[in-house]
């Protein structure tokens, strides 16, 4: 039980260091909050709406996203965000960042 | 006001001003999209889902703190927090320090006896316990203005530029604060043990001698009112010498040794100021001058020397202050002590 608990706040851990990434690389088109939710989630990244919209609004704050609120097809009004091109520098120096750690930890483990 | 009205404006109770009208539409459009996947068919919802959706999104409260982390909700925040705590630390034991000086000189004025030196006792703890409130208030509301204002950057920038400049070849010249200072020990010793030899076998060494007429006359430097003190300065003596020799010893200050060192400072420095505020202890006085003959500058030798006590007195307390607080500020310094025993 300890040990699971341990391993559930490693794991909590690990994917708030990769939620960054994986939410820049959802946002090529734009989307709203809930539906980046489901997209993320379809994907198997599972999470939770109370991280997710704090995070997209520090992305914004830093100028990686842009976001406005819009009435699209008579629906409610909603805020779409999208990744700006400070944004989509900085995903490709992730990506590289992200290839490179991912090799090798692939080879400490193997 | 249906469920999710109320929800939103209890999450926005708990909101920064700034943002709140912008962070509860985007609650509402969220929680509205969850409900439309949930509901069956157009109609509205019914309360037994709303509530469950609400149990899920989370209470008002913890909804709210996950946006507030962005904002100021902290009086000193984590860039400014290692400044601040050194800061405390040298700002208390300064603060602590000339609580003990001032307790020292309040003491030498009631002596060491006597209701008197209870309610200095007293009067000083509650002074100290003051103000050492008061400096951590004005201390954290300084800091809390510093880090709502550009101040906190300039910092930031400074701290990563000393980081950036920073050379390993900093630490050949830096002096390991916890080696003692032979040498000043050793002179502790020599001086100790001469003092309390002259004063207690050879006070007469102590004393001025003049060739008058063909005749050599003398007259002590010191007189009786200085020598009632005898057994309190041989006590001091014995102590300091003791003190010395076992730090000798030691080679390394530890906080017990240090915080003895502080006592047998100030117990030093309480014996002095005790002496010198006793009237008489110096023997060269007017009539004094006279007796050997000195007549002609005499009035103005005899002022200068009643002067001397009230200088002695001044350097020894600011000698002592000195290095009460410097042996403080090593003292809470905030260095952590080692999990296992240093060998120097």
């Amino acid at each position: 039980m300890e040990n699971d608990e341990l391993v559930q706040n490693i794991l909590l851990e690990l994917r708030r260091g990769v939620l960054s990434i994986a939410v820049l690389s959802q946002l090529s088109k734009e989307e709203y909050g809930y539906s980046l939710l489901k997209a993320l989630s379809d994907k198997g990244m599972e999470i939770d709406q109370s991280t997710l919209y704090p995070l997209l609004r520090r992305l914004e704050s830093q100028g990686l996203l842009q976001s406005d609120w819009r009435i699209v097809d008579e629906a409610r009004p909603r805020r779409y965000y999208i990744i700006s091109p400070q944004g989509r520098t900085v995903l490709t120096k992730l990506k590289r960042e992200w290839s490179t750690m991912a090799e090798t930890l692939k080879q400490m483990l193997s | 006001m249906n469920l999710i009205d109320k929800y939103i404006a209890e999450v926005g109770r708990h909101l920064p001003r700034k943002n709140r009208a912008d962070i509860e539409a985007e609650i509402r459009s969220t929680l509205e999209d969850m409900l439309d996947e949930r509901k069956q068919g157009d109609g509205p919802a019914n309360e037994a889902i709303v509530m469950q959706l609400l149990k899920e999104y989370g209470s008002p409260r913890e909804v709210a703190a996950t946006y507030g982390t962005q904002q100021h909700q902290y009086l000193i925040g984590p860039r400014l927090f290692p400044i601040f705590e050194r800061v405390v630390r040298i700002v208390l034991a300064i603060v602590t320090g000339a609580s003990l000086i001032g307790l020292g000189v309040g003491l030498a004025e009631t002596g060491l006896t006597g209701p008197e030196f209870v309610s200095t006792l007293g009067e000083w703890a509650g002074g100290l316990f003051s103000g050492l409130i008061a400096a951590f208030g004005n201390i954290v509301l300084v800091f809390a203005i510093i880090e709502r204002t550009q101040a906190a950057k300039e910092f930031e920038k400074e701290f990563a530029k000393e980081s950036k400049d920073w050379d390993p070849k900093e630490l050949k010249s830096e002096p390991d604060p916890d080696r003692i200072d032979m040498a000043d020990h050793i002179a502790t010793i020599i001086f100790s043990v001469l003092g309390l030899i002259v004063l207690n076998l050879y006070p007469n060494l102590l004393s001025i001698r003049f060739l008058s007429d063909g005749t050599w006359s003398t007259f002590p430097v010191l007189t009786k009112a200085f020598f009632r003190f005898l057994p309190w300065i041989n006590v001091m003596g014995l102590l300091q010498i003791v003190f010395s020799g076992f730090m000798l010893g030691q080679r390394v200050w530890t906080s017990t040794t240090r915080i003895v060192g502080i006592l047998v400072d100030i117990a030093g420095m309480i014996l002095a100021v005790s002496i010198l505020r006793t009237p008489g202890v110096f023997g060269i006085t007017l009539g004094a001058l006279n007796s050997i003959g000195i007549t002609d500058d005499a009035q103005d030798l005899s002022r200068l020397f009643s002067y001397l006590p009230t200088l002695i007195l001044v350097i020894v307390v600011i000698a002592t202050s000195v290095k009460v607080i410097k042996t403080l500020l090593r003292l809470f310094g905030g260095k952590s002590s080692s999990p296992y025993p240093v060998i120097k």
